[in-house]
């Protein structure tokens, strides 16, 4: 990839470290939160969180759509593809996600069909090979996978492609993101925004996150230098006493996003009144249904769907974890009990959950890298 | 009650929890929010849909949302293309 050296480079990165580290006031703890789960992987995979001085702790938001998913949703999931003649299709990652009686694996292992899938618009090649049966994508995501599902109910639309359906768990980031500035558990001093979901959304949504909050947001990018750049972003306007929205990331977000894509999200689908976020309860307006317009692709109208909210096990702690007021290791069944083979929570079971980052980079305590020259 | 047919298997069964699903580039999920995959066009297809060149080979993705045309870097997510990166 183009980007990757350009991004990467371990000089320009101490160098910019140094320049966080400069900016501290003396005795201020700073809190930021990286919002988006493949920020989070970002950080533990370059070790970044070692280049930042003791005084900035990296918070980890909800942004990982398969880590917010309650388990009744994938029951309901499960329930809805076990009916006779139809086959569900899924993303990978979706398939290990536990529900009350078990994932998609374990489903599909007890002869559910429920197929991966790179795109819905592979659903869309399997609802046309087997027009004798029912297909449900699961479509779940945030606001970068959404013109992917509104664009492909579109083109089942136009092709009549009566057999195709969507069980959709979208969900928008910008309640998340209120959620989390009104909870008591938390006090955060400013955000990374998300990159993609920003490509989509634009940069204008998170302006009242620093008008009314008074907290800066910097969008940002994927690799390391951008995520450093952005925290001595937030750092800068921490210092000079501001609160805006800024934005990192210009090479493929553009202020206003996507008019096309968000054009396309607003004709095939509206908000829901309210959606259960695991471990942020309900939030209002902070998913997504299909519109009435285009109800018979809707697998929640066409389908009988239990609807039955299910209570997260005992022992975990992913709602702490994506609130972030616990550290994954803090958890008490991190590391034993839930790892990424055996997940009990969400957080471990995505690649871009906080607790599978920890885990696959071997954070397993509050431990820091400290890199000693020796001359 | 018809049962379902079965659907294709991989030559080993999935065990529960054991499997690694193949969908993420780089170690990163497709569904989350924030990791887009940039391809680059070979050629375009009718219905706003491309073939594009990518390090597994090449795919099909839709252009639908971007204004792209062939040698373009697109970044990609969930087969839709929701940005066009400048080179």
């Amino acid at each position: 990839m183009r980007f990757v050296d350009e991004f990467r480079s371990a000089d320009k990165a101490h160098a910019l470290a140094a320049k966080i580290a400069g900016l501290c006031e003396p005795g201020r703890q700073y809190k930021l939160m990286e919002v988006c789960g493949g920020h989070t992987h970002t950080i533990y995979k370059h070790g970044l969180e070692d280049y930042l001085p003791e005084q900035i702790t990296l918070v980890h938001g909800p942004g990982c759509p398969v880590c917010v998913i309650p388990m009744g949703r994938v029951d309901d999931a499960i329930a809805l593809a076990s009916h006779p003649d139809t086959i569900m299709t899924s993303f990978g990652d979706m398939m290990r996600v536990p529900g009350s009686q078990g994932s998609f694996f374990d489903a599909k292992a007890q002869g559910t069909d429920i197929r991966m899938v790179y795109s819905p618009l592979d659903s869309l090649k399997i609802a046309r090979q087997n027009p004798d049966k029912r297909v449900v994508f699961m479509a779940i995501g945030f606001e970068t996978t959404t013109p992917s599902t509104a664009m492909t109910v579109l083109r089942a639309a136009a092709e009549k492609l009566d057999n195709f359906s969507i069980f959709c768990n979208h969900v928008t980031i910008i309640p998340a993101m209120k959620a989390i500035l009104d909870s008591p558990d938390l006090r955060l001093d400013g955000f990374i925004g998300p990159g993609h979901v920003s490509t989509v959304i634009g940069c204008r949504p998170y302006e009242f996150v620093a008008r009314d909050y008074g907290k800066p947001v910097v969008v940002a990018g994927f690799e390391p230098l951008d995520i450093l750049q952005s925290i001595y972003m937030l750092m800068v306007q921490l210092s000079e006493g501001r609160s805006e929205v800024e934005n990192q990331y210009t090479r493929v977000v553009p202020w206003d996003g996507n008019l096309a894509a968000l054009t396309a999200i607003n004709q095939v689908l509206e908000l829901r009144p309210y959606f259960e976020w695991r471990g942020l309860g309900f939030i209002s307006h902070s998913a997504m249904r299909v519109r009435p317009e285009y109800a018979k692709f809707d697998a929640e109208l066409l389908f009988e769907v239990p609807g039955v909210r299910v209570a997260d096990p005992k022992a975990c702690q992913c709602g702490e974890v994506l609130k972030g007021v616990l550290k994954p290791w803090e958890c008490k069944v991190f590391g034993t009990a839930c790892t990424p083979e055996t997940p009990i929570g969400t957080c471990m079971v995505s690649p871009e959950g906080a607790c599978a980052a920890y885990y696959n980079f071997g954070r397993m305590n509050r431990r820091r890298v400290v890199e000693v020259s020796i001359s | 009650m018809k049962q379902p047919e079965p659907a294709p298997q991989p030559a080993a069964a999935p065990q529960p929890g054991a499997v690694q699903p193949p969908e993420c580039h780089d170690e990163v999920c497709i569904t989350c929010s924030d990791t887009a995959v940039a391809v680059t066009i070979a050629r375009l297809l009718p219905d706003s849909l491309a073939v594009v060149d990518t390090e597994a080979g090449q795919e099909e993705v839709s252009v639908a949302l971007v204004s792209a045309g062939v040698g373009d870097t697109i970044l990609v997510h969930a087969g839709e293309a929701i940005a066009v990166v400048p080179t």
